[in-house]
């Protein structure tokens, strides 16, 4: 017997969905502003543009997602209360506000507004650090995925302020914000925070979803172990803005920790006994294809000349970030959402009837086909700008922005309508009146 | 009331996120009828299932609303681990793995 089956601990709808139903405006603000980007997206990485797609997508659609996620994860799954459900509240008001400020800022290059927004920033993330960070500290036993969670935030810490050191110093000019330096900061925050949480909170949910009993994770350790070393080597290698030469090891070195977790990942889902793969499993194997890419084209990009044009030397780091933040980061938490946010929509509305009248299950609680229909054309919105970035060619990356944006206003609309009445659709129609026995 | 009929009332309980009854996919490894009361030992497909205590509570409270006189007790066990072999052929078309073979007569 075990206690591991409390449903006590659950928290309110009204906490974590939010956090669901505002992350895709992140995404479709990321989207549009790729379709309004000009040629200089080819040209530079750090173009004011670039930098605000980059920080609307990451920390307006994904670190708010998984925020809302790991609101549900650290008491539901690790078995960790949070600290205070209202902080949490505050926290998605102080989030919001601050990402919707910050990506402004950085659009228009306003410096003193990019230091308001990024002090916002960071107490946004003090106060969630100290909500999640609760619920992981108390949880029930060290499970591989408590410590992939307990890693990720923080590195969510180190990318912060990494962040905010490069805010202060635009503002300040205590040094030169060198490509290197930037790369430092993306990387911690691409691998170490979004990387590390989507791989831990895979080895929690592959095996739940697919229902995996008979294999267990192999490489989960030793994957976290490589990639948190790589990271910090990779993060100190590039920081000095180093030689091809060491770029490219360091590049591969950096790959291999998520690559043997893919492999791990890959190795649980064909054990599966839920032969028929679900959005979410079809969410993860496009994650790993990405990952695959994403590999291949951080290691090219690592290499420079003459792999890299001169003369547009910003594309092959635009279709590596495309394919990692949007293919590799961004397919899992399409699907997942469509697990969590039913479960918890299930949990709190129709649980309780069970008994009294047939209740919907959790996939009567969303459109299935919708679900696959977004995940389709973000993929295809994935793939767009990865060839418009290696082909360089501006409409299409316009129109891979375009794709974007629709596929998140598509999943937007699907998180609304889970919160439409449902009907139960296998459910036995027992007539109670028939089987109260004595 | 006997064992075989709480079993017949738990088909109407469903794992909600596998869409298959409690009962089809082997998660009811005991019951036992006798004095008024009706013991129940219920695993989930995982230990770390969060829909697990949501399944044992549904169990327990379609049994108390179906069962009028009787004192309903749903305990959770994971000894043994719940297995795909313990499904039965209608939750096994439903996860997409073959039938059994069974051994000709």
């Amino acid at each position: 017997m075990t206690a591991r089956i409390s449903t006590a601990q659950s928290p309110p709808l009204g906490l974590v969905a939010p956090f669901f139903l505002i992350a895709p405006l992140g995404l479709i603000a990321g989207g549009l502003l790729i379709a309004s980007h000009d040629a200089a997206a080819f040209i530079a990485i750090n173009h004011p543009h670039t930098v605000a797609i980059t920080h609307a997508v990451i920390l307006g659609w994904l670190t708010t997602t998984i925020m809302g996620a790991t609101y549900q994860l650290g008491p539901v799954v690790l078995g960790g209360q949070l600290l205070s459900v209202p902080l949490g509240r505050v926290h998605l008001i102080l989030h919001a506000g601050s990402v919707a400020w910050f990506i402004w800022s950085l659009f228009y290059w306003e410096r003193l507004a990019m230091v308001g927004a990024a002090t916002g920033l960071v107490i946004s993330f003090l106060l969630y650090l100290v909500n999640a960070g609760t619920a992981v500290k108390r949880g029930n036993r060290w499970t591989l995925s408590r410590a992939y969670v307990a890693v990720a935030l923080g590195f969510l810490v180190v990318t912060a302020a990494f962040g905010a050191l490069w805010v202060g110093s635009h503002y300040e000019g205590w040094f030169v914000i060198t490509p290197g330096k930037l790369s430092a900061h993306a990387h911690l925050g691409l691998v170490g925070w979004l990387a590390v949480m989507v791989m831990g909170v895979s080895y929690q949910l592959v095996p739940l979803f697919s229902v995996v009993n008979r294999a267990k994770p192999r490489f989960g350790w030793a994957a976290l172990a490589l990639t948190v070393g790589s990271l910090v080597l990779f993060a100190a290698v590039i920081f000095t803005d180093p030689p091809a030469a060491l770029r490219v090891p360091a590049a591969m070195l950096l790959a291999a920790g998520p690559l043997l977790w893919a492999a791990d990942i890959l190795r649980l889902l064909r054990a599966r006994s839920r032969r028929k793969l679900d959005i979410q499993g079809r969410a993860t194997l496009l994650s790993l294809a990405f990952l695959a890419l994403t590999a291949v084209l951080g290691v090219t990009a690592a290499s420079g000349t003459p792999l890299v044009s001169d003369r547009e030397p910003a594309r092959l780091l635009l279709a590596y970030a495309a394919a990692g933040i949007f293919g590799f980061a961004g397919s899992p938490l399409i699907g997942n959402s469509y697990k969590v946010l039913p479960f918890l929509i299930w949990f709190h509305r129709y649980r309780v009837l069970v008994g009294h009248s047939p209740v919907p299950l959790v996939d009567d609680i969303y459109s299935s086909h919708a679900a696959h229909a977004v995940l389709s054309l973000h993929a295809l919105a994935v793939l767009t700008l990865i060839a418009a970035a290696l082909l360089g060619q501006l409409v299409l990356l316009q129109l891979g922005g375009v794709l974007l944006a629709l596929g998140a206003a598509g999943h937007a609309l699907s998180m609304v309508h889970m919160f439409l009445p449902k009907q139960a659709s296998r459910q036995s129609t027992l007539k109670q009146a028939e089987v109260v026995l004595q | 009331m006997n064992p075989g009929e709480v079993a017949h009332l738990l088909t109407n309980v469903y794992d909600p996120e596998l869409g298959i009854d409690i009962v089809a996919l082997g998660l009811v490894y005991d019951i036992s009828v006798g004095d008024g009361r009706i013991d129940v030992l219920l695993t989930t497909t995982s230990a770390d299932c969060p829909m697990g205590g949501a399944i044992l509570e549904a169990a327990e409270q379609f049994l108390r609303l179906q069962t009028t006189g009787y004192e309903v007790r749903v305990n959770p066990t994971f000894e043994p681990p719940w297995d795909v072999s313990m499904v039965d052929d209608r939750a096994r078309a439903w996860l997409g793995i073959p039938p059994r073979v069974r051994a000709s007569a």
